[in-house]
């Protein structure tokens, strides 16, 4: 389904803020697969997802979506096939335009876009019924500026609009990092659903262990910008937080000193 | 300072103010809708006039030469939507750049003079200063050029609402999502400038008509007026207009408050040389008042009473 092939990606080469994000990365996942991806800060985790949306060229290597090798292409015609949930909940959404202008942009991912009307009435009620089942209570607000929602209203609304149109693969860039506890708990139930419902493939990645535990049928740790860690099935099932520092401390030879891990 | 004078002047001004006005919902296109500040109109606004006289002195007629100026201002935005996007450089950059080439495009447009004159009296013209009072009410210029924005919001609104539209505005409000929803993002600025100086262009060429000539210097400032439109009519009528089409509309309505607040100027006694002085301050003013406003009720707010 997905392959990444030794990626490797350097920012500010030759400087001397020469930061070497990825180093030779490979991951490989099937169809319908949920990997959670933990790791420490600067460990290459969005540079990861960046990669295989596109943001950035890669240095090395190869990424390969469903057979197809998709390296050279632009990030806007990768996002047919891709859903995106950002860490920042500003990212996602347009501010400025009506929540049902946001949805009907996020609809039309992958199509062409022209002279048609940007939203037709079929839509709308289309739309309503999928904002019903966020239980927001944002289906009465359809034409207020996506700019009036909380940060945790957005990310479930980036969350809809990444799943509107059915994508080959989620990717989920720490989506729940900027949300209070509770709405944070709020956001992944949503999020699980939306992946049960759809069967989508997805990419999580989360600073939280328990989560990354709980959630989705494989768990991969990065270090150093490749992984050292990965883990499924009934062993992933079966972890625990402290078998994972134990893992992290093995692997990259150095305590897991990173209190947003601790704590969680 | 006879008050005959002043109102004798405002159907001039007001018939001014529609014609900058075309030209302000063509920078509302860039500096609102797409979040760029466009140089290039201190071109195009010369160069719409160059092409829609020199055809029009060369026997083509006016709705044709019209387009032609349209087409122009396209190509001139389209320059600069290259520059910005496929050349990495920044858009007010690649705007300057694109303004100064066109200063030399002008006048090679122009026969290498500076100005060219068309007279209302040989040459079937859409609007001219000779056209204010006394005319058939269908070829007064106050009512060609209300009609032209009416259809020019039209049109404007319907595009908008498409799909292709939509993209562009979300390009403004939000690239890194339009780029994550598919939208080509860089297209969709190189279509907003192409879009935007079209306009400027077209209003370029009803402005030389109206003025009987086409001028290499006539572009120069337009960037601050056309900001000044979008920013008054913003400021007084921003509170009433807000559906998309009322928007436009508050901004012609807003050049033409600019020039009547110029008509006004000039008849306190200030002369034409003083005029660009004073359109900078207008501009200045304008932006600078909410600002003011705002920090004054902050200071209300955190004093005794609170903000009432």
């Amino acid at each position: 389904m997905l392959l990444l092939e030794n990626v490797e990606k350097t920012f500010n080469r030759g400087t001397i803020n020469e930061k070497k994000a990825l180093n030779g990365l490979n991951l490989s996942m099937k169809d319908g697969d949920f990997v959670t991806v933990i790791g420490g800060n600067g460990a290459g985790k969005s540079t990861m997802l960046n990669m295989i949306a596109g943001v950035y060229p890669i240095d090395k290597g190869k990424v390969i979506l469903n057979g197809e090798n998709i390296s050279r292409w632009s990030e806007h015609k990768r996002a047919r096939f891709l859903g995106r949930v950002f860490q920042d909940p500003m990212t996602g959404t347009a501010a400025d335009m009506e929540i049902q202008e946001n949805l009907a942009l996020a609809y039309r991912r992958g199509k062409r876009r022209g002279m048609r009307w940007a939203i037709t009435k079929d839509e709308k009620e289309k739309y309503r019924e999928s904002l019903k089942v966020l239980g927001l209570g944002l289906e009465n607000r359809m034409t207020s500026k996506v700019g009036l929602l909380s940060g945790g209203q957005r990310q479930a609304l980036t969350l809809l609009m990444a799943t509107l149109r059915q994508p080959d693969l989620l990717l989920l860039d720490e989506h729940t990092a900027a949300l209070d506890p509770k709405t944070a708990a709020k956001v992944l139930e949503i999020t699980e659903q939306i992946v049960a419902e759809n069967h989508l493939t997805t990419i999580m990645i989360t600073h939280n262990m328990k989560d990354a535990i709980r959630m989705g049928n494989r768990l991969v740790m990065m270090h150093d910008g490749r992984i050292i860690y990965d883990v499924s099935g009934e062993e992933k099932k079966n972890l625990r937080v402290s078998q994972l520092l134990e893992k992290f401390e093995q692997a990259a030879g150095e305590e897991f000193a990173n209190d947003r891990m601790m704590l969680n | 300072m006879d008050i005959l004078n002043l109102i004798n002047a405002l159907p001039g001004a007001c018939a001014q103010g529609l014609i900058w006005g075309i030209m302000a919902i063509g920078v509302y296109i860039t500096y609102k809708i797409l979040d760029l500040a466009d140089l290039t109109v201190d071109g195009t606004m010369a160069t719409g006039g160059a092409v829609c006289i020199m055809m029009m002195l060369n026997g083509y007629s006016v709705g044709f030469s019209l387009l032609c100026a349209f087409l122009a201002g396209m190509l001139a935005g389209f320059v600069t939507g290259i520059l910005h996007t496929a050349m990495g450089i920044p858009a007010i950059l690649a705007g300057i750049l694109t303004q100064l080439g066109l200063y030399s495009v002008n006048l090679r447009i122009l026969g290498n003079k500076s100005n060219m004159a068309i007279s209302v009296d040989n040459y079937d013209l859409l609007v001219s200063l000779r056209h204010i009072k006394g005319v058939p009410f269908f070829q007064n210029t106050l009512v060609v050029t209300v009609i032209i924005i009416a259809i020019l919001i039209a049109v404007l609104y319907w595009f908008f609402g498409t799909e292709l539209g939509c993209s562009i505005r979300a390009t403004g409000a939000n690239p890194r999502m339009s780029c994550a929803q598919g939208i080509n993002v860089n297209f969709c600025k190189i279509l907003g400038l192409m879009l935007s100086n079209g306009i400027v262009a077209l209003s370029s060429g009803l402005y030389a008509q109206y003025q009987g000539f086409a001028d290499v210097q006539a572009g120069r400032g337009a960037i601050v007026i056309g900001l000044a439109a979008v920013i008054i009519g913003q400021v007084i009528f921003g509170r009433i207009c807000r559906n998309f089409a009322t928007k436009l509309l508050a901004v012609a309505l807003g050049a033409v408050i600019y020039y009547l607040v110029l008509q006004v100027v000039l008849w306190l006694g200030l002369n034409a040389n003083d005029l660009k002085l004073i359109s900078a301050i207008v501009v200045a003013v304008f932006l600078a008042v909410p600002v003011l406003l705002e920090k004054w009720k902050i200071r209300r707010a955190y004093s005794e009473g609170g903000l009432k």
